[in-house]
Parts: C-alpha cells; sequence; structure tokens
C-alpha cells in the first residue's frame, strides 16, 4: 500500500521519470542480493562498483552532463577549437540526488557488511522510494528506515499527536516564513545591479533564514507524515543558527547529507591518511556539486569548507579570545555571539548559493563593498521612501515588520527547545495552553498564505 | 478514546470561531481602510446608474459623469482605474452583469494598443478587488487570480481574508489610506477630475509613436475584449468604444485593429487627436478638468444617439 502510494506520489510530477527510480531500485536490489551471497569484500567489489556506476551514472546523465558539456564549450571556445558538445536539455528528476545517495548507501553498507541485504524486492523498492521523504530527504540509511518497514503498523495516539505536531512546525517554517522572505529575497538577488550594500547584507541574512525554514521545515513535514505512518526518520536539523561555530553548524545542518560524505568518504580518506583539512575541502566541494550543477554551487561549497578548516584550526584561539573578553561568564549571552557569527558567515556564503550565475554573484559582492554608508544614510533619513527599497526590501513597512514579527517569534520559540524536543516542549503545558498554541500557529498558516506558492528549494536537487 | 476525541471537537470549534472571528475582523478593517470603495457600492446595489463609464487611469480622468448625466437625462458613474487592464475591465463588467440593476450602456474608454498589448504597469488591479472578497463573484475572480483553492475559501473566512490581512493591520496603525491626487481623489460620481496645481508642469507634446501590429497583440486580452461584447450584447446592455484624446503622436495601426475586434457594428469615437491646446491636458495621456469638460460635451452629441 505505502509503496503503491509512493509511486503515485512520484509520478504525478513526470510519470515517465518513475523508469529511472525503477532501474535504481533493479540494480541496487540484485547488487544487494548478490553481494549477501559472497563471503569477502574483494568478492563483493565489482557488484558494489556496478551500483556506484549505475547511480552516479543517472546523476551524470540527467543532472551534470550539460553543466560538464556547456563548461567544455566554454573552455574550447576559449581555446578558438570550433567543437561544440551537443547539450542534451534533459529535465532534472525530482529528489535524484536524494534517492541515488539513499541507495548508494545501502549498497555501500551491504559491501561493508554492516546491514543485511534485503531480500523482498517490495520492502527494498519502498525504501528507495518512501514518498515523505522521496524528493528532499532526509537520506535515510537502510540500518534505521529498512528494518522499521519490516515491524506491522500499530495505531497509537502519541504518534498522530506528535507527527501532527511536527507538521504543523514545517508548515508555518515554509509558509509563514520561507515563502514571505522569499519575496523581499528575489528582490535583492534577481537584480543585483541595483541591489546596495545593506540591502544585499539583509538579503543574505533573510535567504539564510529562508532556506534554512524552507528545507528543516520540509524535513518537518516528511518526518511528521511518516510518524503519522508509524515510521522514524531521522532528525535532518538540529538548531544550526544555534551552533557556536561554523563547524558545529555543519553539523547539524542537512544532517543525513553530512552523515552520509562523513562515512562514505570522510573516513575512508582520514583511513588513506589524506590530511584533514583537504578531506574537509574536498568534502565541502562534493556537497557542492551535489547541490546543483552550475559554479555558483561549487564555489559556494568550497568557501564553506575553507571556513570549516579556518574553524577547527583557530579554535582554541577563538575560545581564548572570548574569556579573555570576560564572556566566560555570561555563557547564554556568549553562546548568542557566537550564533550571530554563525548566522553571518552562512549568509555571507549563500551570495553565490541564490545567485542565479556567477555574473550575479560577483555584481553583488562588487556593490556591496562598493558604497555602505550613502544607502545607509538614505534608510535613516528615509529621503524619497528609501527605506522600501533598502531596508524593507520591496515591501511596505507593515508587512516587513509582520514577518520579521514571526522570524523572532521562531527563534525564540526554538532557543526554549534547544535541549528539548518538540513533544517535550508542547507537554510541559497544560492543554488549555497547548491548544491555544495550535489554534494560533495553524491562524498564523492561513494567514499568511496570502502569497503565490513557493516550491521546496531543494526539490530542485 | 472518547475523551479524545470530545477534545478534538472542542478544538475544532474554537478553531471555527476563531477562524471566523479574525476573517471577519480582517474583513471589517480593510474596508475601512481603503479610499476608494466604488466597488463596495457597487456590491451593495448603492449604483444604478444607466451609463457606466469603464477603462484605466484615462476613463477615471477623462469624463465628467455630471456633464453626461445633464445631457442625456441619464444618471451616469465613472469605474475607471489607473493602471487597469481590460482583464480587470472584464471582471468589473460582469460584476456588473450579476447586479439586478445593471446599466442600459457602457462607455468603454479605450486604452490604446495597451488595450491588447501585456504592458508591465497596466495589469489585473487584483488588489483593489481583495477588500471585497466577501462577495462570492469577487471571491472568485480573485481565487482564480491567486491560485487559492476556492472550495477552501469557503470554509475558512480568514483564508478567504488573508491577502487584506497587511492593509487590515494599516488601519489601527495609520487610518484609513493617504488621499492620492491623481488616482483616488473621487468625487460623487466616480470620476477623479484633475485641476491643474501649483506645482504641476505645464502638459507638453510627447514625441512617441508606436507602431501597433498583430504580432504583439495578446491573445488573451483579445478574447477578453470579444468577451466583454458577447457578454454585454446577451445581457442587453449597449457597449460603445471610445478613445479619449491624446497630446502624443499616436499610435498607427491601432484603430484598424480595434476596427476588427469590434462585433456588431457597435460604435467607435475616436477622439484621440481631436484637442491641439496643450491647456486642456494634464499631460501627454490625461487631460484635466477643463479637457475633461470639454471633450466629454462633445461626447455627448454621440450618445444621445443610443436611446434607453
Amino acid at each position: 500500500m505505502l509503496l503503491v502510494a509512493s509511486f503515485y506520489f512520484y509520478m504525478v510530477w513526470e510519470p515517465i521519470y518513475i523508469l529511472l527510480i525503477i532501474f535504481s531500485i533493479l540494480v541496487d536490489y540484485f547488487t544487494g542480493v548478490k553481494m549477501s551471497n559472497l563471503a569477502t569484500k574483494q568478492e563483493r567489489k565489482p557488484y558494489m562498483y556496478i551500483s556506484i556506476i549505475c547511480n552516479l551514472g543517472n546523476l551524470a546523465i540527467f543532472k551534470y552532463f550539460d553543466f560538464f558539456a556547456g563548461s567544455a564549450n566554454d573552455l574550447f571556445t576559449t581555446l578558438n577549437m570550433e567543437y561544440m558538445i551537443p547539450l542534451a536539455h534533459l529535465i532534472l528528476p525530482l529528489g535524484i540526488s536524494f534517492y541515488s545517495f539513499q541507495a548508494m548507501s545501502y549498497t555501500l553498507d551491504v559491501y561493508k557488511g554492516k546491514v543485511d541485504a534485503e531480500k523482498h524486492l517490495g520492502i527494498f523498492a519502498l525504501y528507495v522510494t518512501f514518498f515523505p521523504q522521496l524528493v528532499a530527504g532526509p537520506i535515510e540509511r537502510a540500518k534505521n528506515l529498512l528494518t522499521q518497514f519490516h515491524f506491522n503498523y500499530a495505531f497509537e495516539w502519541n504518534n498522530i499527536s506528535s507527527g501532527l505536531r511536527l507538521i504543523l512546525l514545517g508548515l508555518f517554517k515554509k509558509i509563514v516564513i520561507a515563502d514571505q522572505l522569499s519575496i523581499m529575497v528575489s528582490h535583492v538577488f534577481n537584480n543585483p545591479e541595483e541591489a546596495q550594500g545593506p540591502a544585499i547584507y539583509l538579503g543574505s541574512l533573510f535567504f539564510a533564514q529562508q532556506v534554512y525554514c524552507d528545507f528543516s521545515g520540509y524535513s518537518d513535514i516528511a518526518r511528521g507524515s511518516a510518524r503519522l505512518l508509524g515510521i522514524e526518520l531521522m532528525e535532518n536539523f538540529k538548531l544550526p543558527f544555534f551552533a557556536k561555530n561554523f563547524s558545529n553548524f555543519w553539523s547539524q545542518w542537512h544532517i543525513s547529507l553530512m552523515n552520509w560524505f562523513r562515512d562514505y568518504i570522510m573516513f575512508p580518506l582520514v583511513k588513506a591518511r589524506w590530511k584533514w583539512p583537504y578531506v574537509f575541502i574536498l568534502v565541502f566541494f562534493i556537497s557542492g556539486v551535489w547541490h546543483g550543477a552550475n559554479w555558483t554551487f561549487i564555489i559556494w561549497g568550497l568557501i564553506n569548507g575553507l571556513l570549516v578548516v579556518i574553524t577547527k584550526a583557530t579554535l582554541k584561539y577563538r575560545s581564548n579570545l572570548l574569556d579573555k573578553m570576560g564572556l566566560a561568564k555570561f555563557t547564554n549571552f556568549r553562546h548568542v555571539i557566537q550564533s550571530i557569527c554563525v548566522v553571518n558567515l552562512f549568509a555571507m556564503t549563500t551570495v553565490f548559493f541564490r545567485a542565479r550565475n556567477l555574473t550575479d554573484s560577483m555584481t553583488l559582492i562588487k556593490n556591496f563593498f562598493t558604497d555602505f554608508a550613502t544607502p545607509l544614510k538614505l534608510i535613516i533619513s528615509n529621503e524619497n521612501n528609501a527605506r522600501q527599497d533598502l531596508l524593507y526590501l520591496g515591501l511596505d513597512a507593515v508587512s516587513f515588520y509582520t514577518i520579521i514579527m514571526f522570524v523572532i517569534i521562531l527563534e525564540v520559540f526554538q532557543w526554549n527547545i534547544r535541549n528539548k524536543t518538540l513533544d517535550q516542549f508542547l507537554n510541559g503545558f497544560n492543554p488549555a495552553i497547548r491548544y491555544v498554541l495550535y489554534t494560533a500557529t495553524i491562524i498564523a498558516i492561513i494567514l499568511m498564505s496570502n502569497v503565490p506558492e513557493v516550491p521546496f528549494i531543494y526539490f530542485q536537487f | 478514546m472518547k475523551n479524545r476525541l470530545l477534545h478534538i471537537l472542542l478544538f475544532l470549534i474554537i478553531l471555527i470561531i476563531t477562524d471566523q472571528l479574525i476573517g471577519t475582523a480582517i474583513s471589517f478593517f480593510s474596508q475601512k481602510q481603503i479610499r476608494d470603495n466604488r466597488i463596495g457600492l457597487l456590491l451593495d446595489g448603492q449604483i444604478n446608474s444607466d451609463i457606466i463609464i469603464v477603462g484605466s487611469s484615462r476613463a477615471l480622468n477623462n469624463y465628467n459623469p455630471e456633464i453626461i448625466s445633464d445631457a442625456t437625462g441619464r444618471s451616469c458613474y465613472n469605474f475607471g482605474l489607473s493602471g487597469s487592464n481590460i482583464l480587470y475591465h472584464e471582471a468589473i463588467i460582469n460584476l456588473m452583469i450579476h447586479q439586478n440593476k445593471k446599466p442600459s450602456l457602457i462607455i468603454y474608454s479605450v486604452d490604446d494598443h495597451a488595450t491588447f498589448y501585456e504592458i508591465p504597469n497596466i495589469i489585473f488591479r487584483k488588489d483593489v478587488l481583495y477588500p471585497f472578497v466577501y462577495d462570492d463573484e469577487v471571491n472568485k475572480f480573485v481565487s482564480l487570480q491567486l491560485k487559492k483553492n476556492t472550495l477552501a475559501t469557503k470554509f475558512s473566512k480568514t483564508y478567504r481574508e488573508n491577502m487584506n490581512f497587511v492593509n487590515a493591520l494599516k488601519f489601527p496603525i495609520y487610518g484609513q489610506e493617504i488621499v492620492d491626487y491623481k488616482t483616488n481623489h473621487l468625487d460623487r460620481n466616480g470620476a477623479n477630475l484633475l485641476i491643474m496645481r501649483k506645482e504641476d508642469p505645464p502638459a507638453t507634446f510627447r514625441n512617441l509613436k508606436i507602431n501597433v501590429d498583430n504580432l504583439h497583440i495578446s491573445l488573451k486580452y483579445w478574447a477578453s475584449f470579444r468577451r466583454i461584447q458577447e457578454n454585454c450584447q446577451k445581457t442587453d446592455i449597449k457597449i460603445i468604444f471610445v478613445l479619449p484624446p491624446v497630446y502624443i503622436n499616436g499610435y498607427p495601426g491601432f484603430k484598424k485593429i480595434l476596427d476588427e475586434a469590434v462585433l456588431n457594428d457597435s460604435p467607435v469615437y475616436d477622439y484621440t487627436n481631436s484637442i491641439s491646446d496643450s491647456t486642456l491636458f494634464f499631460n501627454g495621456d490625461h487631460l484635466n478638468n477643463k479637457g475633461a469638460d470639454w471633450f466629454t460635451q462633445n461626447l455627448t452629441q454621440h450618445l444621445k444617439e443610443h436611446k434607453r
């Protein structure tokens, strides 16, 4: 039943691309079964390679072909060579990066002997296509997800209420925050030539918040939907904006992908005695490539890798500095300062993540450093209604402050649940207050669904 | 189990009541906030005029309904709206048709090439319709435009009214919308005649010439133009087309396209280059109040031909 629902869910988007998933399922299922009959890693290796080549091949053709061909053509033009590789112009299959990585993790785990091969084709197909997390993760592991499909479903009120709470939180993040911020973000990033210093800074900060609420909102909805069905998906975000440094940030952001990189790329490289800074740079480079077939993502990945390396290398020095500043006693204040730094660093990198192309990124960076003081003065004086463009990013004051109010509400809420789960937090209130909170959240979602629907950002990956 | 279901039921009741209360409050405040309430009057059945003027800012600023009333003995109301396109005009005419007291004559003020071309600042002014989504017909238009779920708007008043949320908030903060001299400074007949103020520069001739051809015509707009005429014919409303005076070079080719679009020999009155006196213009595209009076007076000669 769940498998049929999952197939239907995917086929609603573009029926033909289900064939791609079926191909991936069949390859990984049969290589998994084959490997389970073989005793040594050496014997299993060819089957592992078949799986990896098929999955990466899918990605290479459907996601990266045009990018590589386009880049090669640019190079040929630069070298005055007349050869041109024709572009394929294929539609990017929804969720291909997610389900390919999930399928690969299974074969790699079977190869390593960490999990037994799944003998039931239907259950394995459900593992690859389970609809709540099919198109944007979390990228699950066989050990967690596959095993749960072997248990019979038992109705639990707690699962229902807990799942609905997560869905409600996810919808709040997506509709009330992310979709509203997207209007202001587009005002900056879709008009890079006109964007000025303060607007670029705010636009980047808002995009950081937008992408967090958009993606973690999706993950919450996915986890909540799965929980309604009695399935527990892994947590994909652990309040990354409250991380104390940039390295921690990346262990709390898109956890399922970062764990994938850790287990299948980082650990083998460390074992192979690579130096840790190179390992991080490589992992973040791959992370950039994973995000999209565009130079902006690659540069974004590399900058993040560099920032993580710098963070790790200067950890002690920075900690001592904060202590010397007398912040050791004020742990919460120190935490807030650290979080602000992390958010700003991440926001800075989004100039590459969100920009439509590299030229736009460069224009934004140039405009940011050209003249910050004049627009700042204009914001203060509000001459010719300058605030609308530079501060409210295209909106009016009331709309702007309404959105900011909801962002603050979310941040305060997240600060309060940073050491507990959503259920623990909500169960701490008496039922009357809980119902008031639910009602307020639902009304906020209904109220703020007043802008055109914005597709989930990570659907494009 | 019974207890849980009771809790859920209670919660749903609280949610529905809250939803209705908030939706009602938004509707109330958003209507208070706006200055142009002509659609509200139309929906309340308070506009019983026999002749209605429809169009964009050229309709709003160029026609004096009082002169038409005096000359024809028939009541007249101006429904022109700045920046509105033909899709909006169609929506307004459909709203009139749905009223029990529909007009017998519509003066459709034609906007040169913008009538058939999609131009960025001439749009479907759905924002003007928002405060009136309490009406099912308006709600249908708006939901379609915003891709909202029409069925859900029937159940949730807050959802139906949510695009008015920010405007509703503005009323307690800023009060009613500020009067804009050019767009919502309306007289009792719905018109906004532009009296030249000291700070307004005198109108100068704009050397603008736009060749209008079939290639750039929006099929959507063309179809809308045809539907307007068909709907008027079905409901026994006479429609005439008027090209008001402009102080610019003009739009070669447009008149020919307009003639092709007009059905059933509906009359087209072309005043495009009928005035050369700059003192009658507010700017190249709009007449001032004196110009509007002169032009309307001239138009009434034709209107007398169209008996009730």
